[in-house]
């Protein structure tokens, strides 16, 4: 015990690195704060419904020698929400780096998608963003971090977990096709109450080694935690009238306890980068028996990109997949027949799904023109989505912008997200302000 | 022994004058080079984009640098605007390799990516990625001519050997102290200016010589950058944890 306090002692004292160390006389402040106001309108195509939305979102920063301390809140008028982005304190003792509070984690290689970065859930209240960090939820945590020459490690324990926000209500970006609400509103189906995920039995435990063997950078990660996606069954009943199964009831929402084992590298090839992510989940329903639990599965994901440093135009091309193990993809279990949560997530009812995923940013004007496309393609439900933007910096403080988002699919009949979301295409166009 | 101390004082004033006026031109640019070299440095840094109707915009910067015989690293780290804040870049010239690195705060995540080419923006100003490394070739790197010489200044041509971005620079160098007052770059076909860089003031720090303000002109969109150094600091010892995965990742 004494010889630990003397090791934490000598970590207190180390000397921290700080940049403004240089400049005693530095102007930049200890503290940081500052506003993002962004002002605009929604367009559904599918019902002209003008949407006028705001968000403001404050970001204070203290910087001290050994630590830092972030608070970011973020208004929006759209959910009518305000919430916290980030609370947390880092203490910066020597080597290591101990960070606690709500915050996102990111793991994985990829840049435009990931199928290893699930330290934190999905938030998909906004549908399909151009920022992969506003679309996934914080969560509370405590992380450990520590560096070699050429290696890193750092460690995750959540003490319980915060869901995936998927909305299941009638909202715009309701994960739940129109048959399902239609029976939610008839009153044919209630949504069950969903269980608590912050205690003892919640707690998330994982790890990630790194290290850097030029040009190829490669890191192992285990994980010992909970899917953030709710996990679900429907019970289904025969309809003599209609003469097939219709949806009856909804079986116990239940989140599904998993261990990770994955690898990410990249490999830089002047001028390229190539990524690549893959793993096995073992889910604690081991034979996939269980309807309302989700089945182990193998991901995986490639990722070529390229970034010109001298004009900053990035390119990217992503394939990813999963391979849902033990899947049966017909109804469970016989006579009392259920929809399996893996059915229900499937695209197309397929125990597999294939995404491409195409990225370009071109910055125009000494860069205050960017331009922005991104596009999926869902192989087996045929189902599409396509981002647009147009981004004009008016001064260093105000920038004005154009989004369009598209949903879709080529086969109506393949059902998938993007088949469920193809009356949310939209345009937006707004103002974006920093002060 | 009057007569003597005479033409001995004579010539201590004259000696220097003649070695001068006998430099060659790449003896006038290794000059350049030593006077603005030093083992390390940390600079803050204002870069002002101005367009050619007037509208500023400002970036900040702290940069920086350690050299160890021929290899040099430097961290930058960004901040302002907001919108790039606490980015930070990292270059390694390491045994004739250079690898850059980017940590971006919006992905939380260390990129590798390629070198930039000489010409390339840096941050959008008109400074290249090599300008800001140096705004005249070294003594070997191009075929050095005096231009012409007055009392002030030497005005030297400098042809490169490797001509990718500038056929031509034209430096003039302040004879006081080596700095250069004026850089004209030239298209590859030697003729066209198509920036030109004015110092705007000098300073010293440490006992040496610095442009403290500096403007670069594109002379075809009338744009153009000013580059200040709001604080600087040369060989002093700096830790090579500022050149890793750590500080580009936590900034410590």
């Amino acid at each position: 015990m004494k010889r630990l306090l003397i090791i934490l002692t000598i970590l207190a004292l180390a000397l921290p690195l700080f940049a403004f160390d240089f400049f005693f006389d530095s102007e930049e402040p200890n503290r940081n704060i500052s506003f993002t106001l962004e002002g605009g309108v929604n367009t559904f195509f599918s019902d002209g419904e003008l949407a006028p939305y705001t968000t403001l979102t404050l970001k204070a920063e203290q910087d001290g020698s050994k630590y830092r301390a972030i608070a970011d809140l973020i208004y929006d008028s759209n959910l009518n929400t305000l919430e916290a982005q980030e609370l947390s304190v880092s203490l910066f003792l020597g080597p290591i780096t101990l960070k606690a509070g709500l915050m996102r984690h990111s793991w994985g290689t990829a840049d435009t998608a990931h199928v290893v970065d699930i330290v934190n859930g999905r938030d998909l209240r906004r549908g399909i963003v151009d920022d992969l960090e506003l679309m996934k939820r914080p969560d509370w945590m405590i992380t450990l971090s520590t560096y070699g020459e050429n290696s890193a490690f750092d460690m995750v324990v959540k003490p319980g977990f915060n869901p995936s926000q998927i909305p299941m209500d009638d909202s715009k970006f309701s994960m739940l096709d129109d048959d399902m609400l239609a029976e939610i509103a008839a009153g044919n189906i209630t949504i069950p109450k969903f269980p608590g995920t912050h205690s003892l039995h919640d707690i998330s435990i994982g790890a990630r080694y790194r290290f850097i063997f030029d040009p190829v950078d490669i890191g192992f990660i285990y994980y010992n935690g909970y899917f953030h996606d709710p996990g679900f069954s429907i019970k289904l009943k025969f309809d003599p009238v209609k003469f097939t199964y219709v949806p009856d009831a909804l079986k116990s929402i239940q989140y599904t306890r998993h261990q990770l084992i994955a690898i990410a590298t990249s490999y830089f090839f002047e001028p390229f980068t190539l990524a690549v992510e893959g793993g096995v989940f073992l889910s604690e329903d081991s034979k996939g028996t269980d309807p309302s639990l989700y089945n182990s599965k193998l991901v995986y994901l490639a990722e070529l990109s390229y970034t010109n440093p001298n004009n900053s135009f990035f390119a990217a091309l992503n394939y990813q997949g999963q391979m849902v193990l033990n899947y049966d993809p017909r109804l469970l279990p016989i006579p009392i027949q259920y929809l399996d949560a893996d059915l229900l997530a499937s695209f197309d009812g397929k125990p597999y799904q294939n995404n491409f995923t195409l990225a370009l940013e071109y910055p125009f004007m000494q860069e205050k023109l960017k331009v922005r496309v991104a596009g999926t393609y869902q192989l087996e439900s045929m189902g599409f989505m396509a981002l647009g933007s147009l981004t004009y910096d008016l001064d260093d403080a105000i920038e004005v912008f154009g989004k369009s988002t598209l949903y879709g699919t080529f086969d109506t009949k393949r059902p998938g997200l993007y088949n469920t979301w193809k009356d949310n295409s939209q345009i937006q166009v707004g103002v974006r302000a920093w002060f | 022994m009057k007569r003597t101390l005479t033409i001995l004082l004579i010539m201590l004033v004259l000696t220097p004058m003649l070695f001068a006026a006998s430099m060659s031109a790449s003896q006038i640019i290794t000059k350049v080079t030593d006077t603005q070299k030093s083992d390390s440095a940390a600079m803050d840094l204002k870069l002002t984009l101005i367009e050619a109707n007037g509208t500023q915009r400002e970036r900040r910067i702290q940069t920086l640098t350690k050299s160890v015989g021929d290899d040099v690293m430097s961290i930058t780290v960004f901040l302002s605007p907001e919108s790039v804040r606490n980015t930070r870049f990292l270059t390694k010239d390491v045994g004739g390799q250079t690898e850059q690195y980017i940590y971006l705060p919006a992905l939380k995540r260390v990129k590798r990516i390629a070198a930039g080419e000489e010409g390339g923006s840096f941050m959008g100003s008109d400074f290249s990625y090599a300008d800001m490394a140096s705004t005249t070739y070294d003594a070997d790197e191009a075929v050095h001519t005096i231009v012409s010489e007055d009392s002030l200044s030497y005005t030297i041509q400098s042809i490169p050997n490797n001509r990718k971005t500038y056929g031509k620079l034209v430096v003039v160098v302040d004879k006081s102290n080596y700095l250069p007052l004026k850089v004209e770059f030239y298209d590859l076909d030697q003729k066209t200016v198509i920036k030109t860089l004015v110092t705007e003031q000098q300073d010293v720090v440490d006992g040496r010589p610095i442009t403290k303000i500096l403007t670069m002109t594109t002379l075809a969109t009338g744009h153009a950058t000013r580059l200040e150094i709001v604080q600087a600091r040369y060989d002093m010892p700096i830790s090579d944890n500022y050149f890793t995965l750590k500080f580009l990742e936590t900034g410590r």
